[in-house]
């Protein structure tokens, strides 16, 4: 059974599985109807229970008589399964205010955990997608990491979901599936350690597991988060996508970026364009090592950094492997 | 340039194996006008990767001209005489299978197959290893294959993606990326496609066409309204073709 509040009859879905709610319910709308409508209109009830017994609901109870939000919801779900796509988002992205949290509400309560319904499974896809991509809403990501881990531990194909999380273009996310590498399942910190292979060593971090390597991974988020944009790179495209690139020019200039496409959030002045374009014909490795430098070197000292990125590049590596004992 | 033993390879000898306008001549052609250096134990070493590619260009044109059906993991389906379906929508080779047996009988009948566009890409690895490889060590070698896009790809096989390279070649495997594809549409995100040379590609669920052609289909299933194109982008997949070349040399 999932954290958080839940309905009595989600209770008896837990309990007795979908076909002893069905059975339940149904038996409840004929002997006691009034109860039954006020048992699916429990303020605690999770979208799976109210979407098993949807055909319960619009056989037998008014749509006047179910909660807005639950009724508005069954229908969302109707759309979302109905073969016309094309429309179908478009009505949904210009639909009333109401759509959005309709989606947050299927997303929040749609528990698929031992669900092997497809038809489900795509549902919940589709409303994680079309919240992150149409509505660029990504209060949600949470819920769908959640899934994408409660799927991987089943078996289930993950990179749909997956791709919706990564299309939010979001850094910030990444704590999030940083979270799982500390988690008791060995599969869930496999996937965590794939969807952040971007990050240096962590795929073959042997030495380290666990908070070690929950940590480790923190702080490399914190020092690179504001030069990390998204590459639009997928499952579909490759094994082993990196989601993420660090930007080492904004990062040697201390310039934070768009996640969107790596450029810089506001203009680069003339000296940094200068210092921006003889960086970036430097070989790949330098840049790195100049990078971290810069970073290092302004966080223990500002005013040596400002001193030290007016010299000469080549002046730069040289004093950056001084300082480091060669490491530049 | 093509450095063979840590020589400089002679660019007519090479040239003259294949005829002017085939996949191959094209491969080798942009391997001698590069600006990268690429460097090979042996003239046989070479050999093999391209005609390991032209294989690659073989099997995507006989995916094609059989009508391979394009579905989602969720919709796939398979020939259950050679292939297991795994809850995940990828095909599992059974137990018992002859390995070659099964990738043969994909090409033999690929009507019976629907995947997606990743799988269909793994699928043509195989069959060109296969076509590469003598049938028994094909079957030694690839005891255990499962057919699920990327995901779980034989070690030996040495899948990888490279970003960012000097020259893109006959066979490779590129990805055309839909940035604003419509989100209930998944499918439609992107496209694998190999290079058959010629400025052309073959993309399973689009079939044979240039760039243009391919992102116009893409453009078709993004969100309504959006100006965002669908772009080629700067990757290539490829087979680890030294380490295939050195297994079948070495076995």
């Amino acid at each position: 059974m999932p954290a958080g509040r839940t309905g009595l009859l989600d209770n008896i879905r837990y309990s007795n599985g979908p076909d002893g709610l069905r059975e339940y319910f149904g038996k409840m709308l004929q002997n006691n109807r009034l109860k039954a409508i006020e048992l699916i209109n429990d303020s605690d009830i999770q979208f799976s229970t109210i979407y098993l017994l949807r055909e319960e609901i619009s056989g037998s109870i008014e749509p006047e008589a179910l909660n807005p939000l639950y009724y508005k919801a069954l229908k969302t779900a109707e759309k979302l399964q109905a073969k016309n796509p094309k429309a179908v988002e478009k009505e949904l992205r210009t639909a009333d205010d109401d759509t959005r949290s309709v989606l947050k509400w299927i997303i929040k309560t749609g528990n698929p955990e031992r669900c092997s319904d497809h038809d489900y499974l795509k549902l919940l896809e589709n409303a994680a997608a079309l919240l992150v991509k149409s509505f660029r809403d990504t209060s949600v990501l949470p819920e769908i990491a959640d899934m994408i881990f409660s799927a991987n531990r089943d078996g289930k194909a993950v990179h749909d979901l997956v791709w919706a999380f990564f299309e939010a273009s979001r850094p910030e996310s990444l704590y999030i599936i940083a979270g799982y590498l500390n988690s008791p399942h060995s599969r869930d910190v496999e996937l965590a350690k794939k969807l952040l292979c971007f990050i240096p060593d962590i795929e073959n971090a042997s030495d380290v597991s666990g908070p070690a390597l929950y940590n480790r991974v923190i702080l490399w988020l914190q020092e690179n988060l504001p030069y990390l944009y998204y590459t639009g790179e997928s499952m579909h495209l490759c094994n082993s996508p990196r989601y993420y690139e660090v930007s080492y020019t904004a990062k040697y200039l201390l310039r934070p970026v768009s996640a969107e496409n790596g450029e810089p959030l506001s203009p680069l002045n003339g000296l940094e364009k200068q210092l921006a374009s003889s960086f970036d014909m430097l070989t790949e490795p330098l840049r790195r090592q100049l990078s971290d430098f810069s970073q290092m070197l302004y966080k223990r000292n500002p005013l040596q950094w400002s001193t030290w990125i007016r010299l000469p590049l080549n002046e730069q590596a040289r004093m950056a492997a001084y300082i480091t004992g060669g490491l530049v | 340039m093509i450095y063979i033993a840590g020589t400089e390879a002679d660019r007519q000898s090479l040239l003259g194996r294949y005829p002017g306008g085939s996949p191959e001549y094209e491969a080798l052609q942009k391997l001698l006008d590069s600006s990268a250096t690429y460097t090979y134990s042996s003239e046989d070493e070479l050999i093999f990767e391209i005609n390991m590619r032209r294989h690659i260009i073989d099997a995507s044109l006989a995916l094609y001209r059989g009508r391979l059906n394009f579905r989602t993991f969720k919709e796939s389906f398979c020939n259950e005489e050679y292939w297991e379906r795994a809850e995940n929508g990828g095909f599992v080779l059974r137990a018992g299978v002859e390995p070659a047996a099964a990738i043969k009988d994909i090409f033999r009948t690929p009507r019976r197959y629907g995947t997606e566009c990743a799988t269909a890409i793994v699928m043509v690895y195989y069959k060109a290893v296969l076509d590469a490889y003598p049938e028994e060590l094909f079957n030694t070698t690839f005891t255990r294959i499962t057919l699920m896009n990327w995901q779980e790809m034989d070690e030996i096989m040495g899948v990888a993606t490279y970003r960012n390279l000097a020259d893109y070649i006959p066979g490779d495997c590129r990805y055309f990326r839909n940035p604003d594809v419509n989100p209930l549409t998944p499918e439609w995100q992107g496209e694998n496609a190999i290079d058959l040379g010629g400025e052309k590609y073959y993309g399973h669920g689009i079939g044979v066409n240039n760039a243009e052609m391919i992102i116009e289909a893409l453009n078709r299933h993004r969100i309504e309204g959006s100006e965002i194109s669908a772009y080629l982008m700067d990757t290539a997949t490829r087979p680890n073709f030294k380490r295939l070349y050195l297994y079948l040399k070495y076995a």
